[in-house]
């Protein structure tokens, strides 16, 4: 390259210059910049391999679960499983334990072969006759599940009515009774207060 | 304007060791040392000198973020290499966003400072420089300004040494040519 060329190139390029301020501005900016990024980094070195280990114990510990859960009797999961129920259920205080209420007869499914015999029969019929229903045999008397409390029957309490209980000084009082409001009805009917007629009564007295 | 920091090569290279070390302040020497020729090359890419700024402020920072891949060679070919890519990124980007409407709006954003420079070289080297295509005129800078050798200057341009020592060879033509009158 001509080289007169070449040092004038030279000298105007050496015109362009940044301010100072500008310089020393983007200087501090830089350092500020530098410190904040190297803070930034510290800390997502300290953050992240925790982070990383909780994750991977976090997931085994969601997979074991579920093959535990999931296990069926003769797997080795399966005694772990037991183990924990087990564990669990002596964990379980007995103020939550229901004692003496569940029956496994009361509170089995209705069978479907149940449900066509009670169908078919009459319970109506059996229950007037005092004996036990086919329908019903699979079900306990309420009597004689554990610590229920006997129920008195229904008709004992209702008094029949056809033997009312005799009550000798009954009719003389539904005779006196009678009269009373024989009486009541034979009165004439008085006219209805009229309070102005009384005004006009007061009014020509004075 | 205070001097720029003078640093010798291997100076240089042992401030942005340190720097690599975590150490900010010889970073900041680095940037001393450096801050005014990224400025010139940026500025004579651009042409605006908020524009250049900014990209000089993104390209110090981009080369603090990857300074922990930095491997001992030159380190100011390694800045340059930077502030070519972002100034090729930004021009990628005003290409994007600018509208016909506001081409014109921009160009009267010039400064007053632009302008005086502008003013005093007319018909002068640089602005013939400037009609040379990006290319040619970026070479001319890296070899004949900046002082670097054609495997440098291919590594900042991301081009091939040969077609480097090709398109220098043209460049300087073209300028000759458009030079004569000077």
């Amino acid at each position: 390259m001509n080289k007169k060329l070449l040092n004038q190139l030279q000298n105007e390029m050496n015109c362009i210059k940044p301010s100072n301020a500008w310089v020393s501005e983007t200087r501090q900016e830089l350092l500020f910049f530098a410190s904040n990024h190297q803070a930034r980094t510290a800390a997502r070195k300290w953050f992240y391999w925790p982070a990383l280990a909780l994750t991977f114990v976090l997931l085994i510990s969601v997979a074991m679960g579920g093959l535990i859960f999931y296990s069926k009797p003769g797997q080795f999961l399966y005694q772990v499983k037991q183990f924990i129920q087990s564990v669990l259920d002596s964990a379980t205080p007995p103020s939550a334990q229901v004692k003496g209420y569940y029956t496994p007869a009361l509170h089995a499914p209705f069978s479907a072969d149940t449900f066509d015999r009670f169908l078919q029969e009459d319970p109506m019929q059996n229950n007037v006759q005092g004996a036990s229903s086919s329908a019903y045999s699979d079900v306990p008397d309420e009597a004689t599940v554990s610590g229920m409390p006997q129920v008195t029957p229904v008709a004992s309490v209702i008094p029949e009515p056809n033997n009312p209980p005799s009550q000798p000084n009954d009719s003389a009082q539904e005779k006196e009774n009678n009269k009373d409001k024989q009486k009541h009805e034979d009165a004439p009917l008085k006219e209805p207060f009229d309070t102005r007629s009384t005004d006009r009564k007061s009014q020509k007295d004075k | 304007m205070s001097k720029p920091l003078k640093l010798s090569p291997d100076e240089l290279e042992t401030v942005v060791e340190k720097a690599q070390n975590g150490d900010g302040r010889a970073f900041t020497r680095a940037y001393d040392a450096l801050v005014v020729r990224i400025y010139r090359f940026v500025y004579s890419k651009i042409g605006n000198r908020d524009d250049a700024q900014d990209i000089v402020a993104e390209t110090w920072k981009s080369v603090w973020l990857h300074l922990p891949t930095y491997k001992k060679g030159n380190f100011t070919a390694y800045v340059f290499r930077i502030a070519h890519t972002t100034c090729i990124s930004f021009i990628r980007r005003q290409k994007r966003t600018f509208s016909l409407d506001e081409v014109k709006y921009v160009r009267s954003t010039v400064s007053a400072e632009d302008t005086m420079i502008r003013k005093e070289l007319k018909n002068e080297v640089l602005t013939k420089l400037k009609q040379l295509p990006s290319l040619y005129e970026e070479i001319i800078l890296l070899r004949f300004v900046e002082g670097f050798s054609i495997k440098q200057t291919a590594h900042i341009v991301g081009k091939p040494s040969l077609v480097v020592r090709v398109t220098q060879h043209r460049a300087i033509k073209k300028l000759q040519q458009l030079c004569n009158g000077i």
